[in-house]
């Protein structure tokens, strides 16, 4: 329903946009035992992984080939298998993800061919049998180049090179379907889950214990919940400390179902369903009442199951709730700055509580753009945003930390939303969906202008007092 | 392309030459990383982080989105009044752009910003990609500023042209090239002195110019902490130069001195006694037994009140074994401070280590120091285990892997928000290790979970 325009600007002013390895490289910190590794100038990791270490508090295992000037231009396809070899022997990972960079792009690296090339002279002793081996990684190769597209791209193209690069495990046993399910021995009970970038490691514990109550065994790719969630581990690792494991991937085609939650996965769903022959079922995002209704009605009528308990609870808590905040939120006019899909996501939920948008700014065109519930999204920076949220006077701006100078400059309250937040803690906690994710933006959203009023008042007042103060002196 | 300002950075004076140089350090103009152990910041990581403490100008990033979008605003060095360069300005490059060049696209950018802000200069940085499409950055430059009426200053240092150290050294010959000299001050004393270094971490040169201006000096610029664009660009009238713990900017000192005659010494406000040497090497270059007897009686009194407080914490700190890892010249300066308090340095490294750094910590720690030269994390928390450490001192990158290994840990790098400079810094930085390594946090995390735990039999 949303107008699409661009800011017509030629230049990067205060950007929104991050660029598509970092997109990709989050795909790949989902996984376990794994590692990403961008194929550009050791600046291209150091940058990414101070941003990432600044957002989720966690050290990032993310590396870099460390292209130099003279590689740049006579090639780095023996620097590539050098990395490649020390990599394996220093980290021990299961999975690598290469991901390009613009200097890799400019230059013209064949990575495919050269990942081809890799693996026939490495790992062509595993197929003679009796030979001593440990299991090769599964090392995928993903185009990534900074200068087109943007994060939701490079996600959207890592999850897509995963899902049509992983080996299934043809061979192996059956699934054992999860115990005390009523759903038949004989059908499949495990469900693949491709997420998109809107969801943190909050979202998918709730919406994994959602889909298990049906009887069902969610493998969720990428799974942030277990490795970027801020969480202690016994010693210290050199790769990811927890994700979707390699094993999982070699099952995925005995999924019956591909669920794609986040429009960014759509595309990878599509691949995944392709090739496993699974039924799919995807959704733009999984934010408010109507969209996980639609979910709960999917999997009732494949199921056969009634939603449990607490689902019930937890969807009656987001009636009361959505009823609750509508009083704060209606008619608030509000700017959001975001990646396509939790733009979507977080602008249709404060819609649903009557809440006007006033500017929505993402930072790269995507197709669900179209399916926001107002008026017009614009492609742009931050300074857009800035702009339009003055001339439409919103009241609150939904966005990262670098939203917050805007908001402190238009003297407006502030919802952090979306990456990077690197002034606060608990970014894998900011939920956008499910019931209880849903319940949770809406109620940070109206605390926020809440304080922001009070903030505002206690001024009023001093201001008030001050002046009568100097009137009753004067007099 | 070959530029100019990049060959007379390899050319200067205050480089180490060659021939003092290990041979593994030798070549470091013709850098290569090790293959699987790339770490640390590239060029334009350093030239940019040198020059965006020249806070009121716009500095916009030549590329396409992953060099700006990655790190603008997110620098810790604070400002007293302008916040430009905590905006994010960057020409964006599209594949488009890549194709059919990308000048045109910059000079709209430079337009803009102008336009919107009216900088009194802006930097221009190269990237990787923009030094490989071979655009004529500086012809490009050249016609923004005539359009625009504002000096604009293209900065040679792609990313990939090696380390973090020589983006710091590129931004010194460019200020030197082009800033230093071409204001002229019309309020010149002959107390005027410039800092060269020191970025202003959390507000560390706020702790320092009060004590110099209770000497009567007066600090024209700091390159580059706090710093104006004009007040740079007048530095060439100061009267003397500090270079604080920067071996990568000497060479800036060094041209300050070979062109316009301003005498440079080496110090670090890291401690007492360095402030306090600091104090006196300001007193030396710039003469008179009036101001060197002023300067004696200022650090007596400092010291007086400053020495009880040190001792609280030199009781509660004493025996205390720390690893110091910190970029570039600060370790040396640090060990010091440490000293003061009573802290043992059990290993010291830096990812950037000039082979000098390395003899001067060797000097402060004895010849049997253990020098940290790997950066891989996983090694603070094996030499730790290995020298029973306490503590890691660390820039924040690092923070993460301690805090996971459950070693105290103390930021000394950009996202600090205590500053440890002067005489009530090295007060604080005792304040902040006590803190940090006598948390109660440490039990609570160290003790193991009930499941952990064996079962009495």
């Amino acid at each position: 329903m949303a107008r699409i325009a661009a800011s017509g600007r030629k230049a990067g002013l205060d950007p929104l946009k991050h660029s598509q390895p970092l997109g990709a490289a989050l795909v790949f910190l989902g996984l376990a035992n794994a590692i990403p590794i961008l194929h550009g100038s050791k600046g291209c990791s150091s940058f990414a992984n101070e941003l990432l270490v600044r957002h989720y508090n966690e050290p990032v295992p993310l590396q870099s080939t460390g292209i130099s000037e003279i590689t740049a231009v006579v090639g780095g396809g023996r620097d590539l298998v050098q990395n490649l070899d020390a990599f394996q022997a220093r980290q021990c990972p299961e999975i690598m993800g290469l991901l390009t960079t613009g200097i890799t792009e400019v230059s013209g690296e064949d990575i495919t061919g050269q990942l081809l090339q890799y693996r026939r002279d490495r790992y062509a002793a595993t197929d003679v049998p009796g030979t001593e081996h440990a299991a090769p990684p599964l090392i995928v190769g993903v185009s990534t180049p900074d200068f087109r597209g943007g994060m939701s791209d490079g996600w959207s193209a890592a999850l897509r090179a995963l899902v049509n690069s992983i080996p299934f495990d043809a061979g192996g046993p059956a699934d054992e379907p999860t115990e005390g399910a009523a759903y038949g021995a004989t059908e499949r009970p495990t469900v693949a889950v491709l997420v998109g970038p809107s969801l943190v490691a909050a979202d998918v514990d709730e919406l994994a214990r959602l889909i298990r109550a049906f009887g069902l065994a969610p493998v969720f790719v990428p799974d942030l919940s277990a490795s970027l969630d801020g969480h202690l581990a016994s010693s210290w690792k050199p790769t990811t400390t927890g994700g979707t494991s390699l094993a999982q991937l070699h099952r995925l085609d005995r999924a019956g179902l591909v669920l794609t939650i986040g429009a960014t996965a759509a595309e990878a769903g599509v691949d995944l369903a392709g090739r496993t022959g699974a039924d799919l079922v995807s959704y733009d995002h999984l934010s408010g009442l109507a969209a996980v209704d639609g979910l709960v009605g999917v999997l009732m009528a494949r199921t056969g199951i009634q939603p449990s308990e607490e689902a019930r609870r937890s969807r009656a808590r987001l009636a009361d709730g959505l009823l609750d905040t509508h009083v704060t939120l209606g008619g608030v006019r509000v700017a959001l700055a975001m990646e396509p899909e939790a733009l979507v996501a977080v602008g249709s939920l404060l819609c649903a509580v009557g809440a006007e948008i006033v500017a929505a700014v993402s930072p790269t065109p995507a197709p669900v753009l179209a399916d926001a519930p107002w008026d017009e999204i614009v492609i742009g920076d931050l300074i857009d945003l800035e702009d339009r949220a003055l001339e439409g006077g919103a009241e609150l701006v939904v966005g990262s930390s670098h939203v917050r100078a805007v908001s402190d400059r238009l003297g407006v309250s502030h919802l952090p939303a979306g990456f990077p937040i690197y002034d606060r803690f608990g970014s894998s906690l900011r939920t956008t969906a499910g019931y209880e994710g849903s319940l949770r933006l809406l109620t940070d959203a109206a605390n926020r202008l809440l304080d922001h009023r009070h903030q505002q008042n206690v001024r009023t007042r001093a201001a008030g007092s001050a002046s009568r103060t100097t009137t009753a002196s004067g007099a | 392309m070959v530029n100019p300002d990049s060959l007379r950075t390899f050319t200067e004076s205050a480089c180490d030459r060659g021939d003092t140089k290990s041979v593994k350090k030798r070549d470091s103009g013709r850098w290569k990383p090790r293959p699987g152990e790339v770490l640390g910041g590239c060029t334009f990581d350093g030239a940019i982080s040198t020059l965006v403490p020249i806070a009121d100008s716009a500095h916009i990033v030549h590329g396409p989105i992953g060099c700006a979008g990655n790190s603008w605003g997110s620098r810790g060095i604070l400002t007293s009044a302008h916040d430009l360069y905590r905006r994010g300005f960057t020409s964006d490059l599209s594949e488009q752009d890549i194709v059919l060049g990308a000048g045109r696209r910059l000079f709209a950018t430079i337009a803009e910003v102008v336009g919107r802000h009216r900088p009194p200069a802006v930097f221009v940085y190269e990237t990787c990609v923009t030094a490989m499409v071979g655009d004529d950055l500086d012809a490009v430059c050249l016609a923004a500023a005539v359009h625009t009426g504002v000096p604009v200053i293209p900065v040679h240092g792609a990313g990939f042209l090696g380390t973090r150290n020589l983006g710091a050294r590129i931004a010194g010959t460019v200020l030197l090239e082009r800033v230093i000299g071409t204001v002229e001050p019309d309020d010149v004393t002959d107390l005027d002195v410039t800092l060269i270094g020191g970025f202003n971490l959390a507000g560390e040169l706020w702790e320092v110019l009060p004590i110099l201006a209770r000497l009567g000096l007066r600090v024209r610029a700091c390159i580059s902490g706090d710093a104006r664009y004009a007040d740079v660009a007048a530095a060439h009238r100061s009267r003397a130069t500090m270079v604080v713990c920067s071996p990568a900017l000497l060479g800036l000192a060094l041209g300050m001195e070979e062109r316009h005659g301003i005498p440079w010494f080496e110090g670090s406000f890291y401690g007492v006694a360095a402030t306090s040497d600091a104090l006196r090497g300001f007193a030396r270059l710039l003469g008179g037994a009036e101001l060197a007897q002023r300067t004696e009686e200022l650090i007596a009194a400092e010291q007086t009140a400053v020495r009880p407080k040190l001792a609280s914490y030199r009781e509660r700190l004493a025996g205390k074994r720390a690893i110091l890892y910190t970029d570039e010249a600060r370790s040396w300066s640090l060990i010091a401070a440490l000293a003061d308090l009573g802290v043992q340095v059990v290993a010291a490294g830096t990812s950037r280590s000039s082979d000098d750094a390395i003899r001067r910590i060797h000097e402060v720690l004895g010849p049997d120091a253990r020098i940290i030269d790997e950066t891989d994390p996983s090694n603070f928390l094996r030499i730790a285990d290995e020298t029973a450490a306490d503590v890691l001192i660390a820039g924040g990158r690092n923070m993460y892997t301690a805090l996971k290994g459950r070693l105290p840990f103390l930021d000394i790098n950009q996202d600090r928000h205590v500053p440890y400079s002067g005489y009530r810094g090295a007060v604080e930085l005792g304040h902040q290790l006590d803190r940090a390594i006598s948390n109660p946090v440490w039990a609570h995390v160290r003790a193991g979970a009930p499941w952990d735990i064996a079962a009495p039999a």
